[in-house]
C-alpha cells in the first residue's frame, strides 16, 4: 500500500498567519511565502564538536547562534520563552536529544512544529547514520552534504538555513554510513517552525 | 477521518461544525498531523492497538467556550478530553484514556487573574504553566516563591489536580494542598464556583478553602467531574534565607531511628520541608550480584554483610538531605537542633550543604545546584535522563509510585519486596528508586520504568508495573497517582467493602455527568454506557 503523502504549509500557525506575516515584514525579515523560511536563532551545545561547527557556520550565514551546555533552560526562559510569547518563529538546532525534545514540547504551545528533523546516530564500527525527515527539498540537500567529507555540522548549518517558505511535502530518508562523530551518542539537527497541515 | 466510539461520522461532522462556531475555525483540529500533536511523549504502547489516540482537538479561550463545547457535547454523546498544557508525562500526556475522544486544549485558557502579594495567592486558568507564573512574580519583583515540580514545564491547575508535588515546604510542595478554591463546568456545562467563591462578589476566594456546607474540591481532582476553569494557588513568601544538611548513617537499621527523627523535625514544624534520603551503599553494590541480593535479604547474616560493607568502604547506608526556610537565625537554629537529635544514633555524621540569603542576584540564580528547591522552574532534567542521550533510544519513562509508611521498617521491607519482584521478571526495564516524602506523613516508593520503541519491551514494563500494584495492595500500599494506562488496574486495587469506593464514584459521575462525556476512563471511572457490558 502506497503510503499517504504530507504536506504542511511552512510559516502559518493557526490564528496567526496574518500576524506571522506582518511580524516578518516589519522585521525586514523574508517575507512569509518568499523563498525560505526566517530563523529566530540557531542552537548549539558548545560541549559537542559536531555542534558548534554547526553554531559557528551558522553565526557566518548572518544567524544568530545561542550555546548551551545541554540544559536549554536558560535559553528558553531569557530568550525563547519571551520572543515566542510576541509572535512564533522559527528555531534551528544541532543538539542532543534532551533539547530538541524540549523545545518542540514548548513550541506546541504556540502551534508550531517540527518541520525538519535528522538523527546522526552512531552505529556499529564507528560509522553514522543519518535518518531524515524534511521537506523534500531540504532533503536532497541534506543527504548530498552528509556523504560529502568534513563536518556534517558545518553542512546542516547551510541546510537549515534554506528551511522553505509555503506548501512542502514531507519525506523521508536514510542514509547508512558517513564519518563517524566523537560524540558516541545520536546527535539531532532540527527545525522548528510555524506550520499547519495543508 | 478518525471518530469517536459510538458516534456516527456524519454526527461528527456536525458536531465538528458547531464546535468551530464556537471557537472559530482556526481552532478546530482534525488533521492527522494536528492530532498527532496529542499524542504520549512517553507511550508504554507504542505501535500497538491500544495506543491511545484522539480523534480531533479543540481549543477554547474562555469557561464560556468551555460550556458551551460541553453542552454540545451532550447532543452529539462526544466524549471529550481536557488537558491543561498537555505536558503530564509519565502520566498519559495529552492522549485521552478513551481513544477517539475529542482533546479539549485549555492551553489558550493561560491568563493570570489576579496575583496577591499581600496575601500570598495567584487566581490562574489552566493554561498558566509554572514558568508563566514565575515570570509574572520575577518581572513586578514581587516577593513571592512559586513551588514547581521539576520538570517545570507543566501547568500550574493540572499539576496539583493530578495530586502532584513540588521542593520548597508545606503546605505548598503539596499542589493540591496548596489550591483555595476553584470554578468548575460540570457535564452538563454548568458553572460552579467551589468554596468561598460560591458567595457572589466573594471577599476570601482565595483565602479560606472550606467555604460553607460540604468541601467538594477534591472530587475534581484525579477524576472526570468538571472541568475546572480556574484555581486559587496559595504562593510561599520569600524567605529571608534557606540553608540545608545532610546527615550520614552507617547501619542497615539506622534507616528507622533516622526515619523516626525525620517525623518529629517534620511534624513539629522544625523542618518543614520534604526529604532527600538516599541509599549510596545500594547504589555502590549495583554492580556486586552477590550484594546486591542481599539487599533483598531478610537473612540476618546478608545485612550483617551489608553492613561490612559499609564500615569498609566509609560508605552511608543512607543519607538525608534537612532543608530549612526562614529567617537566617531560625533557620541555623533548627539544623543545629536537628543534628543535635540526630547525633542519637551511633556513628551519625553531618555535612553543611547550602546557604543562600534572599533575594538571590541572577548570576547566583544560576549556579544553584537544585533550583526547584528555591521554587525557580527548570528542565534540565531532560539533558540528564530519560529522553536525554544519557537514556538513549528511549521513548521516556513511567512510574510505579505507591505510598507507604513514613518509617524505617516500610523503607526496608518495601525495598526487598520490589526488588524481588523485578528479579522474579528478570527483566531489566526498572530502576528502583529510594523512597522520598511526596507529601507529609508519607513516603512514595519510586520504581522508574524506561519506555522504548519496541512492543516487547514494553509489554514486559506493563506486565512487571501490573505484578508490581498487586503485590503492592498485598502490602498495604496503593498507588498515589498513575499512568493513563494503569488506571484500572490501580483503580480496582482501593477494593474494600466489594470497590465501594469505585461504586461511589460511579454514582457521582452518573449524576453530575449523565452522558459521560468527560474524561471517561479516567482514574478508573467510567461512565455507565462505557462499563462493563456498556457499548
Amino acid at each position: 500500500m502506497a503510503s499517504r503523502r504530507r504536506f504542511l504549509q511552512i510559516g502559518a500557525t493557526a490564528g496567526a498567519w496574518p500576524l506571522v506575516a506582518r511580524a516578518a515584514q516589519a522585521a525586514g525579515l523574508d517575507t512569509v511565502g518568499g523563498p525560505h523560511t526566517p530563523l529566530l536563532a540557531v542552537v548549539y551545545d558548545a560541549r559537542l564538536a559536531a555542534s558548534v561547527s554547526f553554531g559557528r557556520r551558522a553565526e557566518a550565514l548572518g544567524l544568530r547562534a545561542h550555546a548551551i551546555e545541554g540544559d536549554m533552560t536558560r535559553l528558553w526562559y531569557d530568550e525563547v520563552y519571551h520572543r515566542w510569547q510576541e509572535r512564533p518563529a522559527a528555531l534551528a538546532g544541532l543538539t542532543a536529544h534532551g533539547p530538541m525534545f524540549c523545545f518542540v514540547e514548548l513550541a506546541r504551545d504556540v502551534r508550531m512544529r517540527l518541520v525538519f528533523r535528522a538523527e546522526h546516530q552512531p552505529t556499529a564500527g564507528a560509522a553514522l547514520t543519518h535518518a531524515f525527515r524534511a521537506p523534500v527539498s531540504m532533503l536532497s540537500d541534506a543527504v548530498d552534504a552528509c556523504r560529502r567529507p568534513g563536518s556534517f555540522g558545518v553542512a546542516m548549518a547551510d541546510v537549515v538555513s534554506r528551511c522553505p517558505s509555503g506548501r512542502a511535502e514531507i519525506a523521508e530518508a536514510t542514509m547508512p554510513g558517513g564519518p563517524a562523530l566523537p560524540e558516541a551518542d545520536a546527535l539531532y539537527t532540527w527545525v522548528i517552525a510555524p506550520a499547519v497541515p495543508a | 477521518m478518525a471518530v469517536p466510539p459510538g458516534v456516527s461520522e456524519a454526527d461528527f461532522r456536525q458536531a465538528l461544525a458547531r464546535f468551530a462556531r464556537v471557537v472559530g475555525d482556526a481552532w478546530v483540529f482534525t488533521s492527522d498531523e494536528d492530532i498527532a500533536l496529542y499524542s504520549d511523549a512517553y507511550t508504554p504502547l507504542w505501535s500497538e492497538d491500544e495506543e491511545k489516540t484522539a480523534s480531533a482537538a479543540l481549543a477554547p479561550d474562555s469557561a464560556e467556550q468551555v460550556q458551551e463545547l460541553v453542552r454540545i457535547a451532550n447532543e452529539y454523546r462526544i466524549p471529550l478530553y481536557p488537558v491543561s498544557t498537555g505536558r503530564n508525562l509519565g502520566y498519559g500526556g495529552a492522549a485521552p484514556v478513551l481513544s477517539g475522544s475529542v482533546v479539549l486544549d485549555l492551553k489558550r485558557m493561560n491568563r493570570i487573574l489576579e496575583v496577591s502579594e499581600r496575601n500570598a495567592y495567584a487566581l490562574v486558568e489552566p493554561g498558566v504553566s509554572y514558568f508563566d507564573l514565575y515570570r509574572y512574580v520575577q518581572e513586578r519583583g514581587l516577593k513571592l516563591w512559586i513551588d514547581c515540580p521539576d520538570p517545570g514545564w507543566g501547568s500550574v491547575i493540572g499539576n496539583a489536580l493530578d495530586h502532584g508535588v513540588g521542593y520548597t515546604m508545606n503546605p505548598y510542595r503539596d499542589h493540591f494542598d496548596a489550591h483555595c478554591g476553584m470554578e468548575v463546568v460540570l457535564g452538563s456545562g454548568e458553572l460552579v464556583r467551589t468554596g468561598m467563591g460560591a458567595l457572589p462578589g466573594s471577599a476570601t476566594w482565595q483565602h479560606f478553602k472550606y467555604g460553607y456546607g460540604p468541601y467538594l474540591d477534591g472530587m475534581f481532582s484525579q477524576s472526570n467531574f468538571g472541568i475546572v476553569t480556574k484555581m486559587g494557588i496559595w504562593l510561599m513568601p520569600e524567605p529571608e534565607a534557606y540553608i540545608d544538611g545532610t546527615v550520614q548513617v552507617f547501619g542497615h537499621d539506622d534507616i528507622i531511628p533516622l526515619v523516626d527523627h525525620m517525623n518529629y523535625v517534620m511534624n513539629t514544624g522544625l523542618q518543614n520541608a520534604g526529604t532527600n534520603l538516599q541509599s549510596p551503599l545500594r547504589f555502590a553494590v549495583t554492580r556486586d550480584p552477590d550484594l546486591r541480593q542481599a539487599l533483598a535479604s531478610d537473612d540476618p547474616a546478608d545485612t550483617q554483610r551489608l553492613n561490612a560493607f559499609a564500615r569498609a568502604n566509609d560508605t552511608p547506608f543512607y543519607t538525608n538531605i534537612f532543608k530549612f526556610y526562614g529567617p537566617e537565625d531560625v533557620v541555623r537554629a533548627q539544623w543545629e537542633h536537628t543534628k543535635r537529635r540526630l547525633s542519637s544514633i551511633p556513628g551519625a555524621r553531618f555535612q553543611e550543604g547550602a546557604f543562600y540569603r534572599f533575594p538571590l542576584t541572577e548570576e547566583q540564580k544560576r549556579g544553584v545546584r537544585d533550583p526547584q528547591d528555591l521554587g525557580i522552574p527548570t528542565l534540565e532534567t531532560f539533558s540528564i535522563g530519560a529522553r536525554s542521550n544519557f537514556a538513549p533510544a528511549t521513548r521516556g519513562h513511567l512510574g510505579f509510585s505507591p505510598v507507604i509508611p513514613m518509617s524505617g521498617e516500610a523503607v526496608i521491607e518495601s525495598q526487598r519486596v520490589f526488588q524481588r519482584v523485578l528479579q522474579q521478571f528478570e527483566t531489566d526495564v526498572a530502576l528502583l528508586v529510594f523512597p522520598q516524602s511526596y507529601h507529609p506523613r508519607t513516603l512514595v516508593i519510586l520504581c522508574m520504568f524506561y519506555v522504548m520503541p519496541d512492543v516487547a519491551h514494553n509489554q514486559a514494563v506493563r506486565s512487571t508495573f501490573r505484578r508490581l500494584v498487586e503485590v503492592a495492595a498485598e502490602h498495604g500500599w496503593g498507588e498515589y497517582r498513575t499512568h493513563t494506562a494503569f488506571m484500572d488496574d490501580c483503580a480496582r486495587a482501593y477494593a474494600f467493602n466489594d470497590n465501594a469506593l469505585l461504586r461511589l464514584h460511579e454514582r457521582i459521575k452518573d449524576a453530575v455527568d449523565p452522558n459521560g462525556v468527560l474524561s471517561a476512563g479516567r482514574y478508573g471511572i467510567w461512565p455507565r454506557h462505557l462499563r462493563q457490558g456498556g457499548v
